[in-house]
């Protein structure tokens, strides 16, 4: 059979109607009520899949939840509840769903309609659903449970809302007539039952229903400078400010005003302190950032890199790319000074910590990067994302590379500022 | 296919996606070597390319109170 080649209008204006569908799901905070019998049917279906017996399915009503309900039930029934099967369901999702799936898609479509499915449809869910909400929510429950209960429990790899990316994707397959696959349908089911995540275990499955509020900024990062950015059933919510989540101590006092400098110089999170600086600007102005750091810094020098437009993409394209100033004060009788500047990919501000003995920015934040010293004079080009650099290096800097010692790779020296801005070229 | 994180102390990750072969240079100072051609994802940034071998730096911030440089972390 010919492969698609092309789509029709209605088609492509499908791809919207898909994507806009699966945004919708999560994003209208409508779909809080799990359907039960649904859900049940797709995790028996995935842990048929897997070769396990069906479980129990326990129904909470957050991503916390879940974690208190693990160990509630685990410390209840002494460790019956059986071990993680997690990975097991994952690969056989894997093998035996998403496979198949993409199989039967690359044999009958051409690669050019599948990219432009993949950009308007998987990239655009996965990012805003999978990314920019289950990910960061994961991690900050993870960080959490880590501080307070301990023994944090994996949650699914596949069998939650981050899954809706790809499942959207074939589920625009399924809608045109491409693919009709029986356990990729019963699979979607199962996301379309309104699970949020869940844990797996031999004899136990617990699922957590949507988020009953989620707010957002432009760029789709969750954020709220009034209260939480994400909030479930059961009360447990999370504060994010441009996608950075902060805690509820930290937000609280972001909001009455009383982050201090002190505050500023012992927190060690470069994004932590530029979702603060961010927080204090749009709250309660630009003089009172000015003020913020008015008593203690001065500003001292400024550099202007202004890059070609080709390594512009994927920027915001604002004028604070390439910007840095350098600003001097004390602190406690102790000489300091920091580098601010902005991220390319999002003009978030940063003030970074630099020695005091610096005089002109561009030294100050060249004196941050790194490279081992015995590579330093074979450097090619310098990529940066945003804290880490991606240095190449010219053909003897790759032979010496390739014999580097452990010793080596450890002694890790700076460049100059010249030396530097010259090797610069993406930063995003 | 691989998918490697190269940022083990940043909250969110920096992730080698692609063919690339990653070595851990330095596992204190989360230094890498990417060999190949590589897609470099991440939570708040955009997405970096890599068209060939490259090392993995992490930047070094100086912690005023503590008087000295350490990884820079997000």
């Amino acid at each position: 059979m010919a492969k698609l080649k092309k789509l029709t209008k209605e088609q492509e204006e499908l791809m919207i109607t898909v994507r806009d569908k699966w945004m919708d799901f999560i994003f209208s905070c409508k779909n809080t009520e799990i359907n039960k019998k649904q859900c049940i049917e797709g995790v028996n279906f995935i842990y048929e899949l897997a070769g396990k017996k069906h479980p129990e399915v326990l129904f909470v009503d957050s991503p916390m939840g879940m974690q208190y309900a693990y160990h509630l039930i685990d410390h209840l029934t002494k460790n019956k509840i059986g071990d993680s099967v997690g990975d097991s369901v994952g690969d056989s999702v894997m093998d035996s769903v998403r496979a198949s799936v993409r199989a039967s898609v690359v044999a009958s479509v051409v690669d050019s309609v599948v990219d432009s499915v993949w950009a308007s449809v998987w990239a655009s869910v996965g990012d805003s659903v999978g990314a920019s909400v289950w990910a960061s929510v994961g991690a900050s429950v993870g960080a959490s449970v880590g501080d307070s209960v301990k023994n944090y429990q994996q949650t699914s790899y596949y069998g939650n809302i981050g899954d809706s990316g790809w499942v959207a994707f074939y589920d625009y397959f399924t809608k045109i007539g491409i693919i009709n696959n029986e356990k990729f349908n019963k699979y979607q089911s199962l996301i379309e039952s309104g699970i949020y995540d869940m844990l797996q275990y031999e004899k136990l499955c617990i699922v957590s229903s949507l988020p009953t509020f989620i707010s957002r900024n432009q760029e789709g990062r969750l954020h709220n400078l009034e209260g939480s950015a994400i909030r479930f059933k059961d009360g447990y919510e999370q504060h994010y400010i441009q996608g950075v989540f902060v805690t509820p101590e930290l937000f609280t006092k972001l909001s009455k005003n009383e982050y201090s400098f002190n505050d500023f110089i012992a927190e060690e999170n470069e994004e932590i302190k530029a979702a603060c600086m961010f927080f204090i600007r749009e709250k309660f102005g630009e003089n009172a950032l000015y003020r913020f750091f008015g008593d203690n810094l001065k500003e001292v020098n400024t550099y202007t890199h202004k890059k070609d437009a080709v390594y512009l993409e994927g920027t915001t394209g604002g004028m604070n790319i390439g910007v840095y100033t350098l600003f001097k004060g004390k602190f406690r009788e102790t000489e300091i000074a920091y580098v601010r500047c902005y991220c390319p990919s999002t003009d978030r501000m940063f003030y970074l910590g630099v020695e005091a003995r610096h005089s002109n920015a561009k030294d100050a934040i060249a004196s941050l990067y790194r490279v081992p010293e015995k590579l330093k004079p074979y450097i090619k080009e310098i990529r940066r994302q945003g804290e880490r650099f991606s240095t190449t290096f010219n053909d003897k800097g790759l032979g010496i590379l390739e014999s580097l010692s452990k010793e080596d790779a450890e002694n890790l020296v700076p460049i100059s500022g010249n030396e530097y801005f010259t090797k610069m070229s993406y930063e995003f | 296919m691989i998918k490697k994180n190269i940022a083990p102390s940043s909250d969110n990750g920096h992730f080698v996606e692609g063919k690339a072969q990653v070595i851990d240079l330095d596992v204190v100072n989360e230094t890498f070597v990417v060999k190949g051609k590589a897609t470099i994802t991440t939570a708040n940034h955009t997405t970096l390319q890599m068209e060939e071998t490259c090392i993995i730096t992490c930047q070094q911030v100086f912690d005023p109170l503590k008087q000295a440089f350490q990884k820079s972390s997000d």
